[in-house]
């Protein structure tokens, strides 16, 4: 207490002044005059915009908890956006998918490819349909771009196709223009070859090379590859045809399972 | 008791001076202050706080009567006593000049915020009221105060003249 009246002895001049200001402009903005209208105004503008000023200060807190939430919307939107993109790929693929699938003559059955891999026995890639999608043991697999593979190995609800870029994939194959016939198979990396063509056929780059349907497995008419590259060796009695495959492996999402059932037609 | 007294009358005769008699000696519609005067030279003789008091007290009854914003006044005469009181506590030897200078300060700075707050609201900018009002009024109060603190030192600021130093 003794320090107090203290600290308000050793102030009173200033507290005086303070109090008689105060009291000035209380009684200035207690008059209703026009000056006195236009200087509280100022005076409200500026400690309006004092005020406003120093509520950021009383806002931090919420500022700080809504740019919180801000980021993790974000990031959520950033997700949404991401999986969105990812949806209308996927969208275009199985509509194109959905669209071969319609115009197809054969029985197709979509599926996902779940896993792809080399190991020591076959190139292969793993789908997520099998037994109880009537799946079976070398069907051919497609996409609307072209030929796959073959199943390989099925299991109930999954199955392994043996891709064509496998070193011991066969294909019976025939050039659409001049239906020159022949047997496509993997070389190394993506390469793959129409080989047994005998030297002077009608070959030439750019034609397509499709399923020629002298087989079991493939049905006949779906394409292969281009060819890309022709060459001849004079040791040799037949052409060197290299292709580009129609379908780019490296993309592999969805894929369609070519059933052997006949397509039953009205 | 009778020190308050006495500055009650003389505040009291200052007021009515100030409504009746001084605006007779304006010059080209310039008023001296002598309110102000009164008050500049209580804070001088017993500091900041009389002055402040006797000046909030006579500028309110001054803007009272005289239909005027109450509180322009009382606010400019309180800002006043307490620069008047800062330079009372100097009772060493001072030159005369330098008196001179503090009351023209105290005087000018009465004046800024008066004239300043009569203006608001009109035409007239800042720097115009500063050279065409706040300054000759000013020097015309100063006028004033220096025929009085030369006239009556002890009276008005509280120092004996012998205590001023010319050189």
């Amino acid at each position: 207490m003794g320090r107090l009246n203290e600290w308000f002895i050793h102030r009173k001049d200033f507290i005086t002044l303070l109090l008689t200001v105060v009291t000035s402009l209380v009684l200035l903005f207690s008059s209703s005059t026009d000056q006195v209208r236009t200087l509280r105004n100022w005076s409200l503008g500026g400690f309006g915009y004092l005020l406003n000023k120093l509520s950021v200060l009383y806002r931090y807190e919420d500022v700080y908890e809504e740019n919180s939430w801000l980021r993790r919307q974000n990031a959520n939107l950033m997700l949404d956006v991401s999986r969105l993109q990812e949806s209308a790929l996927e969208n275009q693929r199985l509509r194109a998918l959905l669209d071969f699938k319609n115009e197809s003559q054969f029985d197709l059955v979509p599926a996902k490819v779940i896993g792809r891999g080399e190991n020591s026995l076959v190139n292969a890639i793993t789908l997520t349909a099998g037994q109880a999608d009537s799946i079976t043991r070398n069907m051919a697999v497609v996409t609307a771009q072209g030929l796959v593979g073959k199943v390989y190995s099925v299991s109930p609800n999954i199955s392994t196709v043996q891709l064509l870029l496998d070193r011991n994939f066969r294909v019976g194959a025939t050039v659409r223009r001049s239906r020159v016939m022949g047997v496509v198979k993997w070389t190394s990396g993506n390469d793959v070859v129409l080989s047994e063509i005998p030297k002077r056929s009608d070959i030439a780059i750019g034609d397509t090379v499709i399923t020629s349907g002298i087989s079991t497995i493939f049905p006949g008419g779906l394409e292969i590859g281009k060819v890309v590259e022709i060459s001849d060796d004079d040791r040799s009695l037949f052409m060197n045809v290299k292709l580009e495959t129609a379908v780019d492996f490296s993309k592999l999402e969805e894929v369609l399972v070519v059933r052997k059932r006949p397509l039953q037609t009205n | 008791m009778l020190s308050i007294l006495n500055y009650l009358v003389l505040f009291s005769l200052a007021i009515i001076l100030q409504l009746t008699v001084v605006p007779l000696l304006a010059i080209k519609g310039v008023v001296p202050d002598v309110i102000l005067i009164l008050v500049i030279s209580t804070s001088f003789r017993h500091g900041k706080m009389a002055g402040m008091l006797w000046g909030f007290a006579a500028g309110v009854v001054f803007d009272f009567f005289s239909t005027r914003f109450v509180g322009a006044s009382s606010l400019g005469y309180v800002v006043s006593a307490f620069v008047a009181g800062i330079w009372s506590a100097e009772h060493s030897q001072v030159r005369f000049g330098v008196v001179i200078g503090q009351l023209f300060l105290t005087v000018l700075l009465h004046d800024i915020i008066y004239l300043n707050i009569i203006r608001i609201g009109t035409s007239v900018g800042f720097w115009n009221t500063l050279f065409t009002v706040v300054f000759p009024h000013s020097l015309y109060s100063l006028v004033f105060v220096a025929i009085f603190s030369q006239a009556f030192p002890r009276k008005f600021l509280g120092r004996d003249q012998y205590n001023y130093n010319y050189n």
